[in-house]
């Protein structure tokens, strides 16, 4: 949880000066997608609020942005086609969709998807498979006995 | 998998964004946003810099290689554009080869192939030969210049014996303010051509152009074989001779007209 922590602290901080692409809520919502627990409220309630202040949004608005598309994640986890992994490609795209026009409506501004929603779908694709490699292989689950 | 009885947790925080959106709204949140961004705007501030200063390192590297390429394709548009030139310098020599060759011998009358030299030897090599209409004997000629005589061919190529070779021999004279001189133009070894027989009354001098009589049939009368460039004179001796230069150097005709009828 610590070495995810500071990987969303240093992508909220390439996010809001360098890379012009929504890290922190792709890398949100593909731990949600992999793994599910309330620890991913707690994530996008604090990441949220780092973006804002990193963004100079109104406080709050990207936690809001964020709890509700972790939710959406939830649910569509709950459906039969999340199993196969290619159905989650488009589940990023629409998340990423809603995100832009949430934010395109908060700062009264045009909404433009292409090409910025293929990019950071296409980024998404080798992030999803770095986590799951990480959660795997690298993290303790609890309950995991060692057989002696 | 665990399903998602988290929804106390989504409302809760859910709620404490509101909160957080509605002191934000008033400005209660202002000072600890300020205390933050101390520390958050060098971070960003460094971390921004550092990108550009990457970028800038990435955009060399793009256009080295960008202009690397661009010099490449530069290089091979200059290679064909200064062989386009020199196709076009050479068409346009030819062509001028041709509208001067009309000048001078009428095509009404003279019925002309062009052909191009290509190598001398002890003769002129011409691309044209047995299947382009070219037979024995026939007159090769530029402007009102005789150059030779075809006197091999085969299918695409022919030689032509220059005036300076041994074995030419041709009724000539030979004209200026005094007179007309008559005589045998005859080759040398080298590159000049010797006039002989001409009688010592009659006058020739040094610059004196030296003319076909046409009596050999193949080529007509009147054209230029040379220009005199010392006479020899004795007066033991029942004929004059004069030494005869080309007036050019056949290496640099582009185009030569062989005289088919």
């Amino acid at each position: 949880m610590k070495t995810l922590i500071a990987i969303l602290i240093l992508l909220s901080f390439l996010q809001a000066s360098l890379i012009p692409f929504d890290l922190v809520l792709i890398l949100l919502i593909l731990r949600a997608y992999e793994v599910p627990g309330k620890e991913n409220f707690y994530l996008a309630f604090g990441f949220g609020l780092l973006v804002s202040l990193l963004t100079n949004s109104p406080m709050g608005v990207n936690s809001l942005i964020f709890l509700g598309l972790v939710q959406v994640t939830y649910l569509y986890k709950k459906t039969p086609i999340a199993t196969n992994i290619l159905f989650g490609l488009p589940l990023i795209a629409v998340v990423l969709s809603i995100n832009d026009m949430l934010a395109s409506l908060l700062w009264h501004s045009s909404i433009q998807l292409w090409p910025k929603i293929l990019q950071e779908t296409l980024i998404a694709v080798p992030l999803f498979f770095i986590l799951k490699i990480w959660e795997e292989r690298f993290v303790v689950k609890e309950g995991m006995r060692l057989k002696v | 998998m665990r399903t998602v009885p988290l929804f106390p947790t989504f409302l809760t925080l859910i709620l404490i964004s509101f909160l957080v959106l509605f002191l934000d709204s008033f400005q209660i949140l202002r000072l600890p946003k300020i205390a933050i961004s101390y520390l958050t705007t060098p971070i960003q501030y460094g971390l921004y810099s550092s990108g550009q200063a990457l970028g800038r390192q990435f955009y060399f590297v793009f256009s080295a290689r960008f202009a690397s390429q661009e010099n490449k394709a530069l290089k091979e548009q200059l290679g064909q554009v200064v062989s386009e030139n020199a196709q076009l310098r050479r068409k346009l020599a030819e062509t001028e080869s041709l509208v001067a060759q009309q000048d001078k011998l009428d095509p009404r009358v003279y019925k002309l192939v062009t052909a191009r030299p290509i190598g001398v030897e002890r003769f002129l090599k011409i691309d044209k030969g047995s299947s382009d209409g070219v037979k024995l004997n026939q007159a090769v000629v530029f402007k009102d210049n005789y150059l030779g005589q075809v006197v091999n061919i085969s299918e695409k190529s022919s030689g032509v014996k220059l005036p300076i070779d041994p074995d030419s021999k041709l009724s000539a004279f030979s004209i200026n303010k005094e007179g007309k001189a008559k005589g045998i133009l005859l080759g040398q070894f080298g590159s000049e051509m010797l006039f002989d027989k001409i009688l010592h009354e009659e006058p020739i001098a040094e610059g004196d152009l030296v003319y076909s009589e046409g009596t050999e049939g193949f080529l007509p009368r009147g054209l230029i074989l040379g220009r005199v460039s010392e006479v020899l004179q004795k007066e033991t001796q029942v004929f004059k001779q004069a030494k005869v230069k080309p007036v050019f150097d056949i290496r640099d005709l582009e185009l030569v007209f062989l005289i088919q009828e």
